[in-house]
């Protein structure tokens, strides 16, 4: 989303909703299971970049609730949850490794979708480009099972992207294989 | 997945009906061919062809799975009490299921390894599904309900599949198509709980997918 506005989320807030989700302290609700004690350096700046995105989908959310409708609304609310969850279990992954999980911006450039739909269509973009990121990260990761619990977090974020497509009126499940790719 | 054992040597000619097939004797036959042949010099090379194997057998497998969701859906379709927006979406589904089967099929060739044929009939199909501790089976199965249940059940084999695929493949590359694949499974499972339910939170009950 090409932006002007920010939004109004700060850091302390965005923190304040890791806590209440458990994020953070290295879990989550549904906890994935435990990784190899071998993590490398390599591994935990892919695990924060990945940190990075899902902040930034999660200040998206934040932001963008207010202005959508049923189901709209409604699932993403569900969504917003769910990245925090995410961020929640990267940023356990990293503490695992004994290295500082990132922390988020004071503020994010999300564009000024002025209609549900133009909300929508940005958080679909944030998603597909998130799903394209875990892609990448995904092969350069050293442990399978690191791997593996990544793919986890990328099948529900192809989840939240069939559902948006939805709402929007386009065909769920565009391809066969899922890339992030539009 | 809670396949047993014996099962995750499919590519190597014990298919799950054990049935055999031309193809199946072929790879018997390349595989007693490695067995047989002298040991490869140089360590790198050899872990080289020991990955290459090992991978094979994880991405048949997985094309296992894919070939059964393939037969399901394609055998569920054909119930007369799907409603049209029903079949419109199992025909959907149905077609990215050959598609991944495609798709990994395709992997196995370029391993040199031989591709498992699909389930040989509806016996064949529904002993597989018991296998994966689906408790459906397609004979007998009419109720859109019923179907729809039976076909939500597979996708989380299917999820699941993919999920210990990725955790044990040595190729990189490899590990990304069965993520691929992944999401898309977990979109089938999500569209399918959707027509069942009508309800979006429960289609997307988790933060993590990792299937059965």
């Amino acid at each position: 989303m090409v932006s002007t506005r920010r939004a109004l989320l700060s850091a302390s807030g965005l923190a304040l909703a890791l806590t209440a989700c458990g994020g953070g302290a290295g879990g989550s609700s549904q906890p994935l299971s435990a990784l190899p004690a071998t993590l490398r350096l390599a591994d935990v700046a892919i695990l924060n970049a990945a940190l990075d995105r899902e902040y930034e989908l999660i200040a998206a959310y934040t932001a963008g609730i207010p202005l959508l409708v049923q189901p709209g609304k409604l699932a993403a609310e569900q969504f917003l949850g769910q990245h925090l969850a995410h961020a929640g279990e990267l940023a356990g992954w990293v503490k695992q490794a004994h290295a500082k999980p990132s922390k988020p911006l004071s503020a994010y450039r999300l564009g000024r979708p002025r209609t549900a739909a133009g909300t929508l269509t940005g958080l679909l973009s944030l998603e597909n480009a998130m799903i394209a990121s875990y892609l990448a990260a995904i092969p350069r990761l050293a442990p399978g099972k690191l791997r593996a619990n990544t793919a986890s977090i990328l099948a529900n974020e192809a989840q939240h992207v069939v559902v948006l497509r939805s709402v929007l009126g386009r065909r769920p499940a565009a391809s066969a294989l899922v890339t992030g790719r539009v | 997945m809670r396949a047993p054992s014996s099962q995750a040597r499919s590519g190597n000619g014990r298919e799950p009906d054990g049935s055999g097939t031309r193809r199946r004797l072929i790879a018997g036959g390349l595989a007693a061919c490695v067995a047989s042949a002298p040991p490869v010099s140089r360590p790198a090379e050899a872990r080289a062809v020991a990955r290459a194997q090992t991978d094979a057998e994880l991405i048949a497998r997985a094309l296992a799975v894919q070939q059964l969701e393939a037969f399901a859906y394609r055998r569920l379709l054909g119930s007369s009490e799907l409603r049209p927006d029903a079949v419109a979406l199992l025909r959907d589904l149905a077609g990215l299921e050959v598609q991944h089967a495609a798709a990994l099929s395709a992997q196995l060739i370029r391993l040199g390894a031989a591709v498992p044929a699909g389930p040989a009939d509806l016996a064949a199909a529904d002993r597989a599904l018991a296998r994966h501790q689906v408790s459906g089976r397609i004979a007998g199965t009419r109720s859109q309900h019923a179907c729809v249940k039976l076909l939500i059940d597979l996708e989380s084999v299917a999820e699941g599949s993919c999920y210990e695929t990725i955790a044990k493949l040595a190729a990189p590359e490899l590990a990304a198509l069965a993520a691929e694949l992944m999401g898309s499974e977990a979109q089938q499972w999500t569209l399918l709980d959707q027509l069942q339910h009508h309800d979006v939170v429960r289609a997307v009950p988790g933060p993590f997918v990792e299937g059965s």
